[in-house]
């Protein structure tokens, strides 16, 4: 597993948003804030994962406390991303914030049909 | 108050606030209440978003928007701006009385210029904000 944070919160403070990667079933596990600064990382993680063979991935967004215009961004950037690559994104536990931004944009239709 | 959250659907809007839905699948982005400098980057930030989608032509429904400043004024001409540089289009699908009298003012080929022209005529745009109308 590997873990990214954001590197810019001081040691002492929690960091803005943790991205974890399980490599075996191709998850990355989000916790924290999903926001404009740090919403990047998601990209970056399931761009590690394009490097893998894995056809599905998934986005587990239980932990995430907040999600802005930024987050819903990387979402839809993820998103475009797998269907780039040929790859199915999932979104699973989406917390209530996530959820909602993901309802009201529309992308839980478009994560859901490329799944059809 | 500023409400960064999209929502959906017609809904009150309190005094100083804005309100901006991305509907992905149709690539339309509606910006309610008040557009002005404050708030604009509420408006770019979602338009942002649909750089994500495959598709060509974006919409803009700006048909709520109770005020609107030469600073949403840019906003307008930023968001067109922003997908241009996408290779992709915006329009101005609906717009309230406020945003249709300062596109008026300025002229609709201003604010949302054809594409062949689009870098020119921005520039003029940014340039005459600072004019009264």
């Amino acid at each position: 597993m590997l873990a990214l944070s954001d590197t810019r919160c001081p040691p002492d403070e929690t960091p803005f948003l943790t991205v974890s990667v399980q490599w075996s079933c191709a998850t990355v596990v989000l916790a924290g804030e999903l926001d404009r600064e740090c919403a990047h990382h998601l990209v970056d993680a399931l761009a590690a994962l394009a490097c893998t063979d894995q056809p599905c991935w998934v986005v587990d967004a239980a932990a995430v406390t907040w999600c802005d215009a930024g987050g819903l961004q990387a979402l839809a950037a993820a998103h475009a991303l797998a269907v780039a690559r040929g790859r199915r994104l999932r979104l699973v536990h989406a917390s209530r914030c996530v959820d909602r931004l993901v309802r009201l944009s529309g992308l839980d239709q478009l994560m859901a049909d490329t799944w059809a | 108050m500023v409400n960064p959250s999209p929502s959906t659907g017609p809904q009150p809007v309190t005094p100083s606030s804005i309100a901006v839905s991305v509907d992905l699948p149709q690539a339309r982005v509606r910006v309610a209440g008040e557009l002005d400098r404050d708030s604009a980057h509420h408006l770019l930030e979602a338009v942002e978003i649909l750089a994500t989608r495959p598709s060509r032509r974006w919409q803009l429904d700006a048909a709520d928007v109770t005020f609107c400043d030469a600073g949403g004024l840019r906003a307008l001409t930023s968001a067109h701006e922003i997908a241009v540089s996408h290779g992709r289009s915006l329009r101005l699908v609906r717009r309230s009385r406020p945003v249709a009298r300062l596109v008026s003012l300025l002229g609709e080929d201003e604010v949302f210029p054809p594409a062949s022209t689009s870098r020119p005529r921005a520039a003029r745009v940014l340039c005459g904000a600072t004019r009264t109308p």
